[in-house]
């Protein structure tokens, strides 16, 4: 059964309804997503790196909810509206582009991307604060400032840590200051890892050879947790650590001293400190 | 139809068998007098089973006889004597991070009667002896274990080893803590040659170079 004139002559309504509902809908939802949501989304705001991140969380966000809200408010109002409720089953009148809404769509869909790929882009690489996110050896974006040069040693299964500024001793848990920025080497000693502070808006992979350079400064004392984000054998899933944490600048001077004790007599036996490693012995007995 | 039903069913229980292998657990009890002793051995190769090349860990029963495995139960909130008898020679370490002894009660390691303790235990024994190490993460314990010298006369090459034949006594207390599940692994790359950085094989598999700790 075809649709009648009249019910032709109505059917603008219909749009017009579905962009009010939608209108109040992304009104409502879209700041109390900002407020409420926004300030729990990932990574957090533990280092400025991390807030970047969740900037660019909450911006795309704000901008994801109008169009979701579009879309499931059209699906449902056609599911309720368009439902045919009478008992013959006759062809469906026939279905057309509209010009218009293809041509609006394609413009603010270009529009977001053209937006949202040079903002992410800038916020990620966090102009003089350095990214969160791994750069290769030779870094674009670094930090101003003094950077305290920490390498993340990645090897079946688990990260060790050098402090180059401190004569290069290893240790099995990761400390670093409160607002000072951090430049973390990251490399492997045998297949690929991934260094990835959760906490920290930090994720590198660790690859044999190479030197994979991240930074991060932490804005407050606490914990952070530290996982393996790249399958790399049997233990691969135990690979998390706990107890890493971020301390004040005094507690890390006694934390770095006592480690400097502890490497006392282990120091000399360490490989001069370099930004990669041959892995060497390669094999048993080699 | 019933045929491949018959056939899909041995694959599933097959597949599902072959994921649920594991080597037996041996629990150590404590004596008399409450002291808890784990004893083990590392053999450079087994000379007998699937893999009759591959390294391995023996732990020993109650009754003196070794049992090749690597899953050990252990009391909580115990003291416990490790006693290691070590078989296999010397690869060294990758990282020497690892050649300094971590979570031993007095930072002490007996090995062949002689205790050293501290930054001297690294000096002694340096990273390249080391033929294994037992390292436990939750636990906090890693102890590099020195090797028997590669050209030593007399070397054992079928497990379970015994002491008439070239070894390395190493001897260390550790403490277990509350309950919990350790997994625990060697950190030398002492697989054979034909696997990735010395870590695959052996390196890979519980009952050879992996294991757990169970700590009840």
């Amino acid at each position: 059964m075809s649709p009648s004139s009249d019910e032709l002559i109505q059917a603008p309504r219909h749009g017009r309804r579905i962009l009010i509902i939608w209108a109040v809908l992304a009104v409502i939802a879209t700041p109390l997503l900002v407020i409420f949501l926004a300030p729990h989304l990932p990574p957090g705001d533990a280092t400025v790196q991390a807030r970047n991140q969740q900037v660019i969380n909450t911006i795309f966000m704000a901008m994801v909810t109008p169009i979701v809200l579009a879309v499931v408010v059209y699906v449902f109002y056609s599911f309720i509206v368009f439902k045919d409720r009478s008992d013959d089953r006759p062809d469906s009148p026939v279905l057309r582009g509209d010009r218009r809404v293809t041509v609006l769509w394609i413009i603010g869909t270009c529009l977001i991307v053209a937006f949202v790929v040079p903002y992410g882009t800038w916020q990620w690489m966090g102009p003089g604060v350095g990214s969160g996110s791994a750069q290769g050896p030779k870094p674009i974006a670094v930090p101003d400032g003094k950077i305290l040069e920490v390498q993340v040693i990645g090897q079946q299964w688990q990260f060790t840590y050098r402090y180059p500024s401190f004569g290069g001793i290893e240790t099995q848990e990761l400390v670093i200051p409160e607002n000072q920025y951090v430049g973390f080497h990251v490399t492997s000693l045998d297949v690929n890892h991934s260094f990835w502070a959760v906490g920290l808006g930090v994720k590198a992979d660790a690859v044999n050879g190479a030197d994979n350079v991240v930074f991060a400064k932490a804005t407050r004392p606490g914990p952070f947790k530290i996982r393996c984000a790249e399958l790399c054998g049997l233990w691969h899933g135990q690979m998390y650590q706990q107890g890493a944490r971020v301390v004040s600048a005094t507690t890390f001077q006694t934390w770095i001293d006592k480690q400097i004790e502890l490497n006392e007599g282990l120091i000399q036996y360490l490989p001069p400190y370099a930004h990669t490693y041959f892995p060497q012995p390669f094999y048993r007995g080699d | 139809m019933v045929l491949l039903t018959v056939f899909v069913g041995a694959f599933v229980i097959y597949i599902a068998a072959f994921a649920r292998q594991r080597p037996p657990s041996v629990t150590v009890t404590q004596g008399p007098n409450g002291e808890v002793t784990l004893v083990l051995q590392t053999v450079g190769s087994l000379g007998h089973g699937g893999h009759p090349d591959w390294p391995s860990f023996l732990v020993q029963q109650k009754d003196g006889s070794w049992e090749q495995s690597t899953i050990f139960n252990l009391p909580a909130h115990s003291t416990v004597h490790v006693k290691v008898l070590e078989y296999d020679t010397q690869t060294g370490l990758r990282n020497n991070f690892f050649a300094q002894p971590q979570g031993l009660v007095d930072n002490a390691l007996t090995v062949d009667g002689e205790t050293v303790t501290g930054a001297d235990i690294i000096k002694t024994y340096e990273p390249s002896l080391a033929a294994h190490t037992w390292t436990v993460p939750g636990l906090g314990v890693s102890v590099p274990f020195v090797g028997v010298e590669n050209d030593a006369p007399n070397q054992c090459t079928l497990a379970p080893c015994n002491t008439t034949q070239a070894h390395r006594t190493i001897e260390f207390i550790i403490k277990t803590g509350k309950p919990g599940h350790f997994r625990w692994q060697c950190i030398v790359p002492c697989a054979p040659g034909g696997f990735l950085f010395g870590n695959g094989g052996p390196m890979q598999t519980v009952g050879f170079m992996d294991g757990y700790v169970n700590v009840a």
